[in-house]
């Protein structure tokens, strides 16, 4: 029998490309000393060597392709082994931490590491990207717009992470794809353009003179409203 | 045509909200009820987005051969447009390969953008295969642009892939019906070869009185010809017993039954060429039927026939298989068509029987028993259509042994059958080994009554076959 293309139902490669920058982004966001950039450079270096690794697999260069592997592994945790050692202050540790694991959790579905559990492991890598977000703004390590960035970003990296997981299942990687994935990536960009320019706007109404419990009472009318919407 | 599916993907983002929020509550910080609002600004999101439209779409498939040779590549392109007037952002387009037919080059999936007017064209080469393919609808999901819900829809273009040559001798047995045609039989009459000479009856005509003879020895004699005559054949395809089993995509199954349609299309034509009346039954699930009928129309219905009707799809022969199956979004259940596409190179079945899928040797019991009953109907069916003198082309992988007995039946009935068997049995397992010593055994219970089998090999010319066992019984 001669050689087929068999249909490889594994996430595309443009969405997870556009994925992965959406996770980028999103940690970037909420670090900024030179002791948090070298953690996440030496990762995403790692990551890097990983990807081309993942590209070249079925070239069969076999060989090449493990130790490219192995040696982005490697990449991965010294990074990772860097965001404990190397920023100064235990506050910026904890909001770079989730992040770097986030993002490796994130690559681990998209490659995916294990077939089956490529939405589960996106959706732990957005997770934990988030909870960076939110640790970010519990030691006011950033500010509100750069925090509501950072949400959106993590947003579009799930968003993203999931389409390419779906789209991968019913079209494959091997398809063309990246006509819809653009359209779609851009739709949920401005989809958070639209709510962060909303969130400042009422940021700058009166936060100050707002109490907590107050805005609290406002996001759950918000939720409401989300409830209504689907019913 | 379906409604709209929810796909629910955006359903996890109020989570974002409700953990920013408590913790926002729980550590004092308004900045995180700033971040809470964004779960709740995107779970608006795709409630406001309009819902993917039904799609209006047109479609086109071109094969650059119907009618490749086995092994040959064949380019396919498949034009989708939308028709519509609103923009389709997210259009999931799987077309539906044959499903015994390999992909070679390119993918036959797409997933791109179509505003109103514009179209997409995919291309991809699939490998040929002996047999009639059948290409199956094309499914289209069409979501829209957060892709919260999804719309499914499936797009018909007929095409078939013919893969094989022409035979040059129908398979005809003994001589039946007084009409004139092409078969010659042993009886004396009007014809072209000699056959003998007889005492003179009045009534003989005049210009078969051998006057020679009269004039030398005053006898008067006349010469009789072998008589010419057509017979009428009913082709009767095999189609197992897939529908009642339900089972696994076992794509030896479906690739006898492929294989059977097109002799029997093969057979039609040579029938039809020699004036011969040629019917169309089945044995199995599903009812296909022509009644005897000659000429180039008939054949022509007939062949539409093995072209269209679903009773030859490759539906019948494996159960449906549904292209791209999606479940929850995440879990997009096609599996199915991954397996399809992966065993799609021929009769790799590892338990089940690729001969025709008959369990028998391990699990027999029930799927046998429903096989029967079906396979009887069928029989009696075809047997009350039968007129005295009709035979029987039987198209069938032999797969079980009630194709023997309905055989035996169809012979006892005074029908004339000639068996033609597509060999669709490996020797890879132990299994399968067994299978192709069980056909074998009923190929030679066959001959041992008298009844042709024509051992057809998977590549082999059909028409060397067909003379080389026809050759006997002339």
């Amino acid at each position: 029998m001669s050689a087929t293309v068999d249909v490889r139902h594994r996430p595309t490669g443009a969405g997870s490309l556009l994925s992965l920058l959406a996770g980028v982004t999103a940690v970037a966001l909420v670090i900024d000393g030179a002791g948090q950039w070298q953690p996440l450079l030496v990762e995403l270096g790692g990551l890097g060597i990983c990807a081309v690794a993942v590209a070249t697999w079925d070239r069969d260069w076999r060989l090449g392709s493990l130790s490219l592997a192995v040696a982005g592994c490697l990449l991965v945790t010294v990074g990772i082994a860097l965001g404990v050692t190397s920023p100064g202050e235990m506050t910026q540790r904890l909001e770079l931490l989730p992040g770097l694991f986030g993002l490796a959790v994130l690559f681990a579905g998209l490659v995916p590491l294990r077939s089956g559990w490529e939405r589960r492991l996106v959706t732990a890598g957005a997770a934990l990207l988030f909870l960076g977000v939110v640790t970010s703004g519990v030691v006011r390590g950033a500010s509100d717009s750069r925090l509501l960035l950072a949400g959106v970003a993590t947003v579009l990296a799930w968003d993203l992470g999931g389409n390419a997981v779906s789209l991968g299942n019913q079209v494959g990687r091997a398809a063309e794809t990246h006509r819809t994935e653009l359209l779609h990536a851009g739709a949920t960009l401005v989809a958070g353009a639209a709510v962060f320019v909303v969130a400042l706007a009422v940021a700058a109404l009166d936060v100050q003179g707002l109490s907590l419990t107050g805005f609290a009472v406002l996001l759950v009318a918000g939720f409401a409203l989300v409830v209504a919407m689907r019913h | 045509m379906t409604d709209a599916r929810p796909t629910g993907r955006w359903r996890g983002v109020v989570a974002l909200s409700l953990f920013a929020g408590a913790v926002g509550l729980l550590a004092q910080r308004p900045s995180l009820l700033l971040l809470a609002s964004l779960g709740v600004g995107y779970a608006v999101y795709p409630r406001l987005l309009p819902a993917p439209p039904d799609p209006t779409l047109g479609v086109e498939r071109t094969v650059t051969d119907t009618d490749p040779a086995d092994g040959e590549h064949v380019a396919v392109s498949l034009t989708v447009r939308n028709e519509g007037d609103r923009w389709l952002p997210d259009l999931r387009i799987v077309d539906g390969v044959p499903p015994l037919l390999p992909v070679v080059e390119g993918t036959p999936r797409r997933a791109t953008a179509l505003g109103p007017g514009e179209e997409t064209t995919l291309e991809y080469a699939i490998e040929a295969k002996e047999g009639k393919h059948r290409f199956e609808a094309t499914t289209v999901l069409a979501r829209d642009l957060g892709g919260a819900t999804e719309r499914r829809t499936t797009l018909h273009e007929p095409t078939v892939v013919d893969c094989g040559v022409a035979v040059p001798t129908p398979a005809v047995r003994d001589l039946t019906r007084h009409r004139t045609g092409q078969r010659v039989t042993d009886d004396g009459g009007s014809g072209l070869e000699f056959h003998g000479m007889r005492e003179y009856q009045a009534g003989d005509p005049m210009k078969r009185v051998d006057w020679r003879r009269l004039a030398s020895g005053g006898e008067l004699t006349t010469v009789e010809f072998r008589e010419e005559r057509a017979a009428a054949v009913v082709l009767c395809v095999d189609l197992g017993e897939q529908l009642a089993t339900g089972g696994p995509v076992d794509s030896g199954a479906s690739h006898a039954v492929a294989r059977s349609v097109a002799a029997a299309d093969r057979l039609a034509v040579a029938l039809t060429a020699a004036n011969h009346e040629v019917g169309l039954a089945t044995l199995g699930p599903a009812v296909c039927g022509l009644p005897l009928g000659v000429g180039q129309a008939h054949l022509t219905r007939l062949r539409h026939l093995l072209d269209t009707h679903e009773a030859f799809g490759p539906a019948t022969a494996n159960g449906p298989s549904p292209p791209a199956e999606p479940g929850r979004d995440g879990r997009e259940a096609d599996g199915h068509t991954a397996t399809a596409s992966a065993t799609a190179g021929g009769p790799t079945a590892t338990v089940t029987d690729p001969a025709g899928g008959e369990p028998a040797v391990s699990d027999g019991g029930q799927a046998a028993a429903a096989d029967g009953a079906d396979r009887s109907r069928s029989l009696a069916e075809l047997r009350e259509r039968l007129d005295g003198t009709t035979q029987v082309a039987l198209l069938s992988p032999l797969a079980d042994d009630d194709v023997v007995d309905a055989v035996r039946r169809l012979e006892v009935a005074g029908h004339s059958v000639t068996v033609v068997s597509p060999d669709t049995t490996t020797e890879d397992t132990v299994g399968n080994r067994l299978v192709a010593c069980e056909r074998a055994t009923r190929i030679q219970t066959l001959r041992r009554l008298g009844v042709p089998v024509v051992d057809w090999a998977s590549g082999q010319h059909l028409g060397n076959a067909l003379s080389r066992t026809m050759e006997q019984y002339q």
